[in-house]
């Protein structure tokens, strides 16, 4: 017993929660940590926002995202079924594949790339919604065709071509970020079934071919360029390479505890571009230090690993798949923007979720909120053990 | 083959989300160590970073396009200016040093407070312009007392050089960008490059061609202290690390004589309502003026009050272009309308001829001919020249007046004329439909008699008027009236052409029929009985009409005892010349003139303009001429 619990990275957390069978009503549900952490997250992503736009109406808009984010995270949280979301994948995947097409054809610009649409009154990024929709695709797919055995790449085709026909049309924008952030949280999923170590050779060297033919003909020079200052931020002082010095000097001169709130000096004298969207890290961690920086990590790493939790403890494999997608795109939008701003990865364009400006992303991270809230309430809700579970 | 299919726990194990854990953790660990390593490690090696030497990015202003006339003189330009700024960060006491300035410069302080509380919310290093322009005295003070007056400072920027009498309708005006435009365009375009403060075309060529002359911003690596302010060396120059430069805006060339332009506000001076002067062969605009005219200057400075008010109260409103905008009964200028369609319409000829005693008498009502001792036997010929209204008062009353709307819409009085410079204002022809459908009741045939001599319910603008005379002069060609040439960008690459657009050639009147009216129209001028003789000039043929049109009817003007200023007629001259192959169309209508009506009032602005035209045109071609010898020699 004692050596089981060794061998297991996860013995400091209670056996029982891991149990779905012993869920007591006294036990404060997951969901309900995964709300507050979310909720903290956006407290402080709202605060550090505001110091970031010196109190711009930027701030504001933020602001009216989140309340919309809110609403739409109570309304899928507790209003929507594992069971109702199941039937509602396909109808969403066709809506995205038809916004993403309009963004092509009829998208507003903005820095060289076209991610914005108008309906309406409603201005949107429908490339952040497509996270959640290839997730739940990836979820659904394998859900609907469930097997014991390991899967052969050829089983998942269908899949795959859905997802790739996502990524191009993201690809085409032109935003490489998002369209890899999405094709990471796929792989992120998919990793967690078997595969055919066979096939998963073969189908490697088609990619690795694929990859590079995309790098000769696909990527722009700019998004090369990108990847170059990866290796070396010092090459081009003026050019991408100036951000990521100028975010390691805000990071690094905030110190063990920061300069105080409002009073960052990178961020107010406007040395640090892209303040309010992709180097938002930096200014907190310029105006609050490093235990702060390690509280807001901590943060993210409570809200994923609660949303692993939730997987595991989910009735269907349709909720299972679902909760580690949300894990995943928590884990990559916060791993490659903090890695991005401490110079560990190439400047991409991924947003921090909650931090980050911009109302798609902000509603989307709810959603994705309000999707594992909706898995673990399911599960603990023993009313709903319904047919579509085991059929 | 039906396979049962497995439950979860059989396809993912425990162990999966064990590797899942320790991936998580190691990422978890990799970017703490990393933070670590960056904040604390190497923290104080990044704060001096931060504290002696930084690199900040600066924007650097690019000059807005300047504007060119069609033989490529300077309309408009720019000029370096000195602009008093106030940036709050470097301030402890921000109104402190505002009122000192204020002081210093003998300025009200409400001026400059009033700048500031409507922009301090921006970002805490951003200028905000107090006072632009200053006085080479201003610097000299400013400068002086820079010490005691913490966040003041002076910045150079571009604005705008306006020549004495410049065409604000025409070249539009500069302002500070307000809080809500700036946030309508922040909404389409986030990334937009637009600041408060920021100056943005409002009106005439500057608003519409705002996009093209508006520059690309470029911007500089400078080396700034601590405080962000600009460290220099020894001889006072700041170290530009790197720089990508500004790209002026876009050049444009217009189709506007700029000495032609000058002579025609010199000839309408002291009138008001507006002149167009233009090539019937191209629809090229050569002059374009409205009266009273604003001056676009004070505008970038942020017009006073004061000043704005009294443009806003002035009865004449200086703020309507009124070449596009302003709308107005086209008076005798129909008549050629109304002409042409009877010849059409074979309703008279050439030599019909009707008896005007001064009087016509239609049902119950009498209208009267404009010479009440009346013009004696006229035919379409003195009809125009004497602009008798009984001949057309008859002529209408056969046509009818969905005739008469008809041939207006195919001589160029449409929808589609404009010039989208200001206003596209569009014309109302009435018919009897449009009566039924405005005031639901039906036309009476008085209503024809009105419409014929160009009164009644008509309204046009000069615009459409000058379209008509184009048409007339040129037979049958409808030209899109243009402004513009062409844009060039700074490098003086052409950008983009405008080419004239003929929008449509005239269906209903024959070639013949628009030689007819021409010689009529000469008859008006170059007859020693004309109305419009005033325009005659030497060795030229010119050909005209004449328009005055009624604002209150005649019997209210006679009897009250007060003029007011608003109650004269408005006079209107349309002239083309040579008559024989027009190659200019000078429209000038002049609204509440006290001269008196058009061939009085008008027609010698026209003469004016049509002089100075030909004059340059014979040195013109002299000059060619003795080029042409000298190259034979």
């Amino acid at each position: 017993m004692l050596k089981a619990r060794e061998k297991s990275l996860l013995s400091f957390f209670p056996e029982k929660s891991r149990s779905h069978e012993q869920v007591g009503a006294k036990e404060m549900p997951l969901y309900f940590i995964v709300l507050l952490v979310g909720l903290i997250l956006l407290s402080l992503g709202l605060l550090n926002l505001y110091s970031a736009t010196g109190g711009s109406a930027l701030f504001y808009a933020q602001l009216k995202h989140a309340m919309i984010g809110i609403i739409a995270m109570i309304f899928i949280g507790f209003f929507i079924s594992q069971q109702y979301l199941n039937m509602a994948v396909m109808p969403f995947f066709v809506l995205n594949l038809l916004l993403l097409g309009l963004v092509l054809v009829a998208g507003d610009s903005a820095g060289g790339a076209q991610r914005w649409i108008a309906l309406g009154p409603i201005r949107m990024q429908p490339s952040e919604l497509t996270k959640i929709c290839a997730l739940l695709l990836v979820a659904k797919y394998l859900n609907d065709h469930r097997s014991s055995k390991a899967y052969a790449i050829g089983d998942l085709l269908p899949l795959i071509g859905g997802m790739f026909l996502l990524f191009s049309l993201i690809f085409m924008q032109p935003d490489l970020g998002t369209a890899g952030v999405m094709f990471l949280i796929g792989a992120f999923q998919m990793t967690f079934i078997k595969f055919d170590k066979k096939s998963l050779l073969k189908w490697g060297v088609v990619g690795f071919g694929f990859a590079a033919f995309s790098w000769f003909f696909l990527l722009r020079p700019y998004q090369k360029m990108r990847i170059f200052n990866l290796f070396n931020p010092h090459i081009d002082p003026s050019g991408l390479g100036y951000n990521a010095k100028q975010s390691l000097i805000t990071i690094g001169s905030g110190g063990l505890f920061g300069k105080g709130y409002l009073e960052g000096t990178q961020t107010h004298l406007m040395f640090l571009p892209a303040r309010q969207t992709d180097f938002i890290f930096s200014v907190y961690a310029e105006e609050h230090g490093f235990l702060m920086g390690v509280l807001l990590i901590f943060l993210y790493f409570a809200l994923i690993y609660c949303a692993l939790e939730i997987s595991k403890k989910a009735k269907s494999f349709f909720a299972c798949l679902t909760a580690i997608g949300i894990a995943g795109y928590f884990l990559l939008s916060f791993g490659i923007n903090i890695a991005m701003v401490l110079g560990l990865f190439p400047i991409v364009g991924v947003p921090l979720p909650f931090f980050s400006h911009g109302g798609t992303s902000l509603i989307v991270s709810f959603i994705a909120i309000g999707l594992l809230i909706s898995v673990n309430r399911d599960s603990r809700d023993r009313r709903i053990h319904s047919v579509y579970l085991r059929s | 083959m039906r396979v049962i299919l497995p439950h979860k726990e059989t396809i993912i194990s425990d162990s999966t989300y064990n590797k899942a854990f320790i991936l998580l953790l190691i990422i978890i660990s990799t970017l703490i160590i990393r933070l670590w390593h960056v904040q604390i490690f190497k923290g104080t090696y990044y704060k001096k970073l931060s504290e002696i030497n930084n690199i900040r990015n600066i924007d650097v202003e690019a000059p807005r396009g300047s504007i060119f006339d069609r033989n490529g003189r300077l309309i408009l330009g720019n000029q370096l200016s000195y602009d008093l700024v106030f940036i709050t960060g470097y301030a402890q006491e921000p109104e402190k040093s505002i009122i000192a300035a204020s002081q210093l410069l003998g300025l009200p302080s409400d001026w400059f407070l009033h700048a500031y509380n409507r922009k301090k919310s921006q970002a805490k290093y951003l200028p905000i312009p107090l006072k632009r322009n200053l006085t080479q005295n201003q610097i000299s003070l400013i400068e002086q007392y820079k010490y005691f007056l913490p966040g003041i400072d002076i910045q150079s920027a571009y604005r705008r050089k306006y020549q004495p009498d410049s065409p604000g309708h025409l070249l539009g005006f500069l302002r500070e960008i307000s809080q809500d435009k700036l946030e309508k365009i922040r909404k389409k375009n986030p990334n937009t490059d637009y600041h408060l403060g920021d100056l943005i075309g409002g009106f005439g060529l500057e608003g519409v061609f705002e996009k093209q002359l508006r520059g690309k911003a470029g911007y500089k690596y400078l080396q700034v202290d601590a405080l962000g302010r600009v460290r220099k060396d020894i001889i006072g120059r700041s170290q530009v690390l790197a720089e990508k430069l500004p790209i002026s805006g876009n050049n444009i060339s217009l189709t506007i004589d700029l000495n032609l332009q000058k002579v025609t506000q010199q000839a309408f001076k002291g009138k008001n309502g507006s002149v167009i002067v233009g090539d019937p062969r191209s629809g090229e605009i050569l002059s374009l003026i409205s009266e009273p005219h604003f001056d676009p200057e004070p505008f970038q400075d942020g017009i006073s009050f004061d000043a704005w008010r009294a443009l806003i109260a002035n009865p004449f409103k200086p703020l309507l272009d009124k070449t596009t905008g302003g709308m107005y009964a086209p008076g005798s200028l129909y008549k050629t309308v109304v002409a042409a369609a009877a010849l059409e319409e074979k309703v008279i000829d050439t030599e019909t001829t009707f008896f005007c005693d001064g009087t016509f008498q239609h049902g119950s009502k009498v209208f009267r001919c404009h010479h009440r001792g009346g013009h004696g036997l006229v035919n379409l010929s003195k009809a125009l020249m004497y602009s008798c209204d009984v001949f057309f008062y008859n002529v209408g009353l056969k046509l009818g007046v969905n005739k008469i709307a008809e041939y207006a819409r195919d001589m160029g009085i449409r929808d589609n004329i404009d010039l989208n410079l200001n206003m596209n204002s569009k014309p109302i022809i009435p018919t009897a439909e449009w009566k039924k459908k405005i005031y639901h009741h039906d036309w009476s045939s008085g209503e024809t008699i009105s419409v014929a001599i160009g009164q009644g319910y008509t309204t046009v603008s000069p615009l459409h008027l000058f379209s008509l005379f184009s048409t007339i002069a040129n037979g049958g060609n409808v030209w899109q009236p243009t402004l513009i040439k062409a844009l060039y960008d700074s490098t003086g690459f052409s950008q983009k052409k405008f080419l004239p657009k003929k929008l449509y050639q005239s269906k209903k009147v024959s070639a013949e029929t628009y030689q007819i009216i021409r010689s009529g129209l000469k008859e008006v001028v170059m007859n020693p009985h004309g109305t419009g003789k005033r325009a005659q000039i030497p060795g030229i043929n010119v050909g005209g009409k004449t328009g005055t049109v009624q604002v209150v009817s005649l019997d209210k003007y006679e009897n009250s005892s007060s003029y007011n200023m608003l109650w004269y007629e408005h006079a209107i001259f349309g002239a083309m010349a040579p008559i024989e192959n027009p190659e200019i169309v000078v429209l000038v209508f002049s609204e509440h003139d006290q001269n008196g009506g058009g061939g009085a009032a008008a027609a010698p602005v026209a003469q004016k303009i049509l002089d100075y035209y030909f004059k340059t045109q014979a040195e013109l071609q002299s000059k060619k001429q003795e080029n042409k010898k000298e190259q034979k020699i």
